[in-house]
């Protein structure tokens, strides 16, 4: 873990240049699918699974700091997890910082999700 | 036929070709016309040539009428013909094509030409005037890269626009201390200026073009303060020159224009002069509404009416878009007069402002730049004089409530293009039932020139019938109101190649995802298949080229064309199945064979091994042609449908549609291949074959309309492809040919794309080639070659 960070449990899983810019890729961490999105804006870290019906969100559309899912086009809040359509549900959303031309995601929120 | 009043009329521009339209509204049973056009096409509407110019709108849309109308209304045309002679004592005319023609009534229409200032090296080649079709078909031959614009007026800052259109770097020039001086004050001019500097035209004021330079061809410009500007083409509008030399030979009174009374007569008996042409108490307009408003009056004095008819002179106002700024100009727009004051509201940082010119408490001229909201009110106000005070709060910074609350007079003109007044827009919704925007259009031409008035029109609409007016267009992108039409010219005018661009150009696609990917159809579309590919802007489905699950896996349809198969394709699409494990493999409903549940990760290993090409299962695209054996084996088929399927499914895929597009053709009137609920359909008969548009067999069930019965395949090849074009290019996206073809018309489909004769038909089937040819099997090009970065990865990195 570099010093740099911010404190909290930063995971390394990529290099920016493995996400085309307004595209998402899916990861994995700690046995959880995270999505991690390129914007205009910078990057995004989600979790990926939709709460409607599981569609690969890293698979949708993005648009400004959105992205719709492939499946029935519910949409989801980037920067929250919140999902537009539905006020009740949402997705982690993970902090991310990329150094040196790597994608970091701070995965210390899922410490406070119940297994 | 005798009795008739026999009307010639010298020129075929707005102004006769509106003249003959009051003429035939009043009285078509009492007048015989003769119409002599010296231009080769017909009458279009210049309001809209800097559109023609960017590629925007073609010449049908530039408002030309077809030849039959003519017949229709048996007026005689002469298109092509110019009036050589006339001899006003004797009453008659001499074409150049050798006739000559008796009149009771004659009306000069003659128009103007654009004023060309004596600048040394005027006739080069690549100097250029900016009027009419021919000359923008000429300029654009030349493919400008570097432009001087030689005034900056209307028509200069047009031409500009149309250039910079075309990727030109672009330098207006003019004499004047500001642009548009004639519309606008100096202020305004500042502000047009600076908006206008955005777009990186250069502007040079003040400047006196000394010299047109180079040798035989123009290699730039000179001004007198020694600048030289570098340019491979000159545009010069430097203003127009009424066409008086025919009324001039004949003897009739002509200074700048031909010289009319308030009844619009000429120094001779029974000689008219409209338009452009026309001079009015020392006045020459060079708009189009004046021109509307000569011509009423001058229709009412031919047919004898001369006692109520009379024209006091028209105050010059026009509401329009420059370089895609709005500007609304009215009467008086300087006031520099002494006893003249001004209301005035400026905000230079949004580029807005709005002034109006009070003289002895009443509204002489108005001008506004950047927020034309209220142009209809203020130019009506110039028109009457109205006192200052009515004014105030619509052209100060409450414009915007006061525009919603204050009443349209009925004399106020609505449609600045056509000279439309809300009354008789009213007399139409009221008299006449035109009950949308486009009726309204169709029964008094409102709306139909720039189209800027459209809004307005809305509201009179619901104002009229009390009720709300649904918006006629469907927008493609809802958040920034723009429909597919509105996308597909702003593509064409800017020349644009992807949907970031298209996004940067008006916002289209940036706020929501709702339509990226019905923009990167249409992107696709209008740039014949040679667009700049974004994959951010495809779903999923056309990323990977394969159908998602609702588990996240994908399903694999390979193209089975005419859904004639044979034991190795079965064998190896049984051998990919096994290999990754597919869930399950499924005969489709369009003759073919589904292969679901396969990892992304796997799909192209999958292709690889298939061999065979994308089925386009998972896209709005041509899909299948289902296929009947025909004459190869059923004893009943009268036509290879087998073969001609083939051949459809051969000549159409790989290709995009607006929705997907299901074909079927059948060998006998039996129909085995259910051809009649498909999008296109064809079915033998004996002695040909009938083709069938529209069916459907999905969310709806429509039997097909019959679109033509013709005598071989090459002829089915023929109609279908002029078709399928014609779907490509006007459907909304989302749009199944079952709703499109009912929306549009079956006999408006068939005219356009049966008619031969109009080369219209080869002109869609050309496109559809040109479209084609760019086209490619995406299995056989990505699974070589990555379109983005782990395209097909399933989880990339992590911990």
């Amino acid at each position: 873990m570099s010093s740099w960070l911010k404190v909290g449990n930063w995971v390394k899983v990529c290099e920016a240049e493995d996400i085309p810019l307004f595209e998402g890729r899916r990861t994995q961490i700690k046995g959880l699918y995270v999505g991690v999105f390129r914007t205009e804006d910078g990057f995004y870290a989600i979790g990926d699974v939709c709460p409607h019906m599981g569609g690969p969100l890293s698979d949708g559309i993005i648009t400004g700091t959105e992205v719709s899912c492939p499946l029935h086009n519910r949409r989801v809040v980037l920067k929250t997890g919140e999902m537009k359509d539905d006020l009740l549900c949402r997705v982690p959303a993970f902090p991310v910082e990329v150094r040196d031309g790597m994608v970091y995601v701070d995965v210390s929120v899922l410490e406070e999700i119940p297994a | 036929m005798s009795e008739r009043l026999k009307v010639a009329v010298a020129g075929n521009g707005i102004a006769g070709a509106a003249f003959v339209d009051e003429l035939l509204k009043e009285n078509p049973e009492e007048v015989s016309i003769t119409l002599y056009g010296a231009e080769k096409v017909g009458t279009y509407n210049r309001v809209r040539l800097s559109e023609y110019m960017a590629g925007a709108v073609g010449l049908e849309e530039l408002g030309m009428r077809p030849k039959e109308w003519y017949e229709e209304c048996g007026i005689d045309l002469r298109l092509g013909v110019r009036v050589l002679e006339v001899n006003t004592e004797k009453q008659r005319v001499s074409g150049s094509d050798g006739k000559s023609v008796a009149y009771d009534k004659l009306v000069f229409a003659t128009g103007s030409e654009s004023f060309v200032p004596p600048i040394p090296g005027r006739h080069k080649e690549g100097v250029f005037v900016f009027r009419t079709v021919e000359d923008v078909e000429r300029m654009l031959e030349a493919t400008p890269e570097r432009a001087v614009v030689v005034g900056g007026g209307l028509l200069g800052l047009e031409a500009a626009w149309g250039l910079v259109a075309r990727g030109a770097k672009v330098t207006v020039v003019d004499l004047a201390g500001h642009l548009m001086s004639q519309q606008l004050d100096k202020t305004a001019g500042i502000m047009l200026r600076r908006e206008i500097e955005k777009m990186e035209v250069g502007v040079r004021l003040g400047a006196f073009t000394e010299e047109i330079t180079g040798g035989g061809k123009v290699r730039g410009v000179r001004l007198r303060d020694g600048e030289e500007l570098a340019a491979d083409t000159v545009v010069i509008c430097a203003g127009i020159r009424p066409n008086v030399e025919l009324a001039q030979a004949c003897g009739i009174n002509t200074n700048r224009g031909i010289i009319v009374d308030d009844h619009l007569q000429t120094s001779a008996c029974n000689v008219y002069a409209v338009g452009e042409c026309a001079e009015h108490e020392g006045v020459v307009y060079g708009l189009v509404a004046p021109a509307l408003e000569q011509v009423r009056v001058a229709a009412r004095c031919v047919l004898g009416d001369k006692e109520v008819a009379s024209y006091r002179g028209s105050v010059a106002s026009a509401t329009l878009k420059v370089m895609g700024v709005d500007v609304t100009s009215a009467g008086n727009v300087y006031g520099e007069e002494e006893d003249s004051e001004a209301i005035v509201s400026s905000d230079p940082l949004n580029g807005v402002y709005r002034k109006v010119v009070i003289r002895n408490g009443k509204v002489v001229g108005a001008v506004l730049l950047g927020d034309v909201s209220g142009a209809p009110q203020l130019t009506t106000a110039v028109r009457r004089a109205t006192p200052a005070e009515e004014v105030v709060e619509l052209t100060l910074g409450s414009a915007t409530k006061a525009f919603e609350t204050l009443p349209l007079s009925d004399d106020a003109q609505i449609c600045d293009c056509n000279g439309v007044s809300k009354e008789q827009i009213v007399v139409a919704i009221t008299k006449k039932d035109a009950n949308s925007i486009s009726a309204v259009g169709a029964a008094t031409k409102a709306g139909t020139g720039c189209g800027s008035c459209k809004p307005l029109i809305k509201q009179i609409l619901e104002e009229a019938l009390d009720t709300p007016v649904e918006e006629e267009k469907n927008h493609l992108c809802k958040c920034m109101r723009l429909s597919s039409e509105d996308i597909r010219g702003i593509l064409r005018e800017r020349k644009i190649r992807s949907v970031s661009a298209l996004g940067e150009a008006c916002g289209a696609g940036k706020a929501c995802p709702d339509c990226k990917v019905g923009l990167a159809y249409v992107v696709s579309e209008v740039n014949a298949n040679r667009h700049e590919e974004e994959r951010h802007a495809r779903h999923i489905n056309d990323r990977v080229h394969a159908n998602i699950q609702k588990d996240g896996t994908f399903s694999v349809v390979p193209r089975i064309h005419g859904g004639v198969t044979n034991p190795d394709q079965l064998r190896r699409i049984a051998d990919v199945a096994e290999k990754y494990g597919a869930r399950m493999v499924k005969i489709t409903g369009g003759q073919r064979l589904d292969i679901l549940g396969l990892k992304k990760k796997d799909l192209p290993r999958a292709w690889e091994d298939l061999g065979m090409p994308s089925g386009f299962a998972y896209t709005k695209a041509v899909r299948t042609v289902k296929t009947c054996v025909g004459t190869d084996f059923c004893r009943y088929g009268v036509g290879d449908s087998t073969g001609l399927g083939i051949r459809m499914e051969k000549a159409f895929e790989n290709l995009y549609t607006p929705a997907k597009v299901k074909m079927g053709c059948s060998g006998c009137p039996r129909n085995c291949a259910e051809a009649t609920v498909k999008d296109i359909g064809v079915v033998a008969v004996e002695g040909g074959w009938k083709v069938y548009v529209a069916g459907a067999a999905g969310m709806s069930v429509r039997a097909a309309d019959e679109l033509a019965t013709v005598e071989n395949p090459e002829e089915v090849m023929k109609v279908t492809s002029a078709f399928l074009q014609y779907y490509r290019e006007n459907a909304e996206y989302k749009e199944r040919t079952y709703d499109f073809v009912p929306r549009v018309g079956l006999e408006k489909i068939r005219s356009v794309i049966l008619d031969e004769e109009s080369g219209e038909p080869e002109r869609l089937r050309r496109r559809l080639r040109e479209a084609k040819e760019a086209s490619f099997d995406p299995w056989e090009v990505e699974r070589q070659q990555n379109k983005t970065k782990n395209q097909f990865a399933g989880v990339i990195g992590g911990e």
